[in-house]
């Protein structure tokens, strides 16, 4: 996205070690040792069960486009041009709200199901995970 | 309603007390709520009301995995959670929310 100047997360320490997972290229994902659920955003239990015996584990990278809206009114710091805000199911299950890059911003290019890969954009500090189509 | 059909059946509050660097403003509102969960022998799955202040109700609810049915985010200060005990007991008695 040219001109990108979006507002950026701020790391906590429950999701500290997401955005070290980012910033390293390791898509980082929690599951409970109990229950066995994978589940996304970070916390320090599981959202299923309620244990609080989770782990982190590095997750695939891989996914598949769930939905997706076109913004073409993209807020202050998103550039100019109207962009993806996409939904993606993770092969480990957890879904994850993204934006698909390496990829025209249409709906002849933004298949749903289609297979997608993570990729890692930096912003100072911070790492961004975003998608793009697998094989690309 | 009859007096006494309502009833607290857990209470808690955050693991540890003092300063708990190790939690953010959302994951105390869970911590706390983890374990008054536990006070009562229940699960989050078990829960179709959440009442909070400071944090989103609804955040607070799909923190902790729970799909509510009923959310109230009363904000009123100090008091904010004397009176969400009110209205809980309110929700619960006009069936916006259950018990079983
Ligand atoms: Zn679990």
């Amino acid at each position: 996205m040219p001109n990108d100047q979006r507002p950026l997360p701020t790391p906590t320490p429950e999701t500290a070690h997401f955005w070290e997972g980012c910033k390293a290229g390791e898509l980082r994902l929690q599951r409970c040792t109990g229950c066995d659920g994978s589940y996304f955003p970070p916390r320090p239990f599981c959202p299923a069960c309620g244990s609080r015996d989770v782990e982190v584990y590095a997750a695939s990278g891989k996914a598949s486009l769930y939905s997706y809206v076109i913004n073409h009114r993209p807020p202050p710091g998103f550039g100019s041009d109207p962009y993806a805000i996409a939904v993606v199911t993770l092969a480990e299950g957890p879904r994850m709200m993204t934006n698909i890059v390496e990829s025209p911003q249409t709906p002849e290019a933004l298949k749903l199901d289609m297979p997608l890969t993570v990729t890692f954009e930096a912003f100072g500090e911070i790492a961004l995970p975003f998608f793009k189509p697998a094989g690309v | 309603m009859k007096p006494g059909s309502v009833a607290v059946v857990g209470a808690a509050e955050t693991t540890r007390m003092g300063k708990i660097p190790e939690l953010s403003v959302i994951g105390l509102h869970a911590d706390a709520a983890l374990n008054a969960l536990a006070d009562a022998g229940l699960k989050p799955c078990d829960i179709d009301g959440v009442a909070t202040a400071g944090e989103n109700p609804t955040a607070i609810a799909h923190y902790l995995g729970i799909t509510p049915k009923w959310v109230d985010g009363t904000a009123v200060g100090g008091c904010s959670f004397m009176l969400h005990v009110r209205h809980a007991a309110a929700a619960i008695a006009s069936g916006l929310c259950t018990t079983c």
